[in-house]
């Protein structure tokens, strides 16, 4: 097989593999909060190899987890396609970022991307356009910090998987 | 190495090894697409046609993430003694009967409902009107709350706004379905309105969601309206989507504020999708009226 398809098809292995962690169901609070490692493991690639994933990689997974969330259908690829623009236009200012200044960039960007998906796009309540309450906010906070403190486990795993499996020339 | 991989410097004609910026064309052609769908999701409900079989698709994956938990939940029956497993038994039967009894209780709230409000005719249900189906994924914003069951499509009698019902009363609606997966939209939703009755004063509301875990609100309720707090309400059977008499909430709060012209009533849910797995689709109901 061609290198760069086999690369191709283990970035995209590795992105499916975070779309079945996602999609596990929890029974109580966590499935509110729990974080979103295809997010995670997308930021990662656009970081370690921009060439190799784009926004097509973004648009169609974007979509995936609009169908599997029931959220509005293009809703999650849009953020993510915006997501790795800007982790594309400014990935050599953060890829040599310590790894918790990283953390606490995708802190920021978890919190406005849950508000963002708060957002009353189909007009349910008449007289506001963001559904967030304070016990949302907690929650997204609990999301932005979970899913901060998944960045370096995240980031050094790929990096482990991309050494062993990605060779590029 | 290829020439779409590095620039060429102008000046001494090396090679600079610097990745291709992506190209504002491809983005700005991304953006539109994702904005086309979502302005067709949000005026044409496009996507309640794809999310039933987009579900299918993703069905697998739904399987995959399930199978560690299920082969730790294997491997401990398999190496938990006889007795214990006894005990298992008895309490799968315990909730077998239980499931029965709540299938009784629902049939005859319906039927005390039906009887009160002499729609005795116009409802015919029949005990084998329900198929019962599993959870499959629950969104992870709770304020916009969809839940994914699993279904057979080859049992007849599945079609969309059929209601999805769970012991202590309504959870939802289906949306959209696929060949094995159905979508369904919560009452705890801001999306959904449901026509509903109370208990003891007898009046009549829409019921709108707020999101998982709040409370609900009834819908422009005059200021002379008599309700009480902590009278349940029942699905009144009004819009032909839900069967009557079923209960959804309660009555938590009722505020009387000087600057609305309609009382501010709060109502909490009676079931939540959280920590249940099992629930009961009600085939069919539109096609009886």
């Amino acid at each position: 097989m061609n290198k760069s398809v086999k690369n191709q098809l283990l970035i995209y292995l590795s992105l499916f593999l975070a779309l079945v962690v996602d999609s596990y169901s929890f029974s109580n609070i966590l499935q509110f909060i729990k974080p979103s490692f295809v997010l995670l493991v997308l930021i990662y690639w656009n970081l370690a190899l921009p060439d190799r994933v784009g926004i097509t990689t973004a648009l169609l997974f974007g979509v995936l987890i609009d169908l599997l969330e029931g959220s509005l259908l293009g809703l999650h690829a849009f953020l993510f396609v915006i997501i790795t623009y800007l982790c594309q236009r400014f990935f050599y200012q953060f890829r040599v970022t310590p790894i918790w200044q990283q953390s606490f960039l995708i802190f920021i960007l978890s919190i406005l991307l849950k508000q963002i998906l708060a957002l009353d796009f189909l007009d349910s309540e008449l007289n506001r356009t963001n559904l967030s309450d304070k016990y949302y906010f907690i929650h997204t906070l609990n999301y932005a910090i979970l899913t901060s403190l998944s960045w370096p486990p995240v980031y050094y795993l790929c990096r482990l998987y991309r050494r062993r499996w990605i060779k590029i020339e | 190495m290829l020439r779409k991989e590095h620039k060429v410097s102008h000046i001494s004609s090396e090679a600079i090894f610097a990745i291709p910026a992506m190209k504002p064309a491809k983005v700005l052609f991304s953006l539109i697409v994702c904005f086309l769908l979502i302005l067709s999701d949000i005026n044409y409900k496009s996507s309640d046609i794809l999310r039933g079989y987009g579900n299918d698709i993703l069905n697998p994956i739904i399987y995959i993430s399930k199978t560690p938990s299920l082969l730790v939940r294997n491997l401990i029956s398999f190496f938990s003694s006889r007795e214990d497993l006894r005990l298992t038994i008895q309490t799968l039967e315990k909730e077998n009967l239980k499931i029965q009894s709540i299938n009784t209780l629902l049939e005859e709230i319906s039927f005390e409902n039906k009887r009160l409000n002499s729609l005795w005719d116009s409802v015919k249900e029949k005990p084998g009107q329900y198929y019962l189906v599993k959870k499959k994924y629950l969104s992870t914003n709770e304020l916009k709350p969809v839940m994914t069951i699993g279904i057979n499509r080859k049992e007849k009698g599945y079609a969309v706004n059929n209601a999805v019902i769970s012991e202590k009363g309504i959870l939802g609606r289906i949306i959209s379905l696929g060949l094995y997966q159905a979508e369904v939209l919560l009452v705890e939703d801001p999306r959904s309105l449901i026509p509903v009755t109370s208990s003891s004063s007898r009046l009549h509301a829409i019921l709108q969601g707020s999101g998982l875990g709040r409370l609900g609100n009834l819908k422009n309720i005059k200021k002379t309206a008599n309700f009480e707090i902590g009278e349940k309400l029942y699905s009144s059977g009004l819009g032909g989507i839900f069967p009557s008499g079923y209960p959804i909430a309660k009555i938590e709060s009722i505020v009387d504020s000087p600057d609305n012209e309609f009382l501010n009533v709060k109502v909490s849910f009676l079931q939540s999708p959280l920590n249940q797995d099992h629930f009961l689709v009600l085939r069919n109901f539109g096609s009886d009226e």
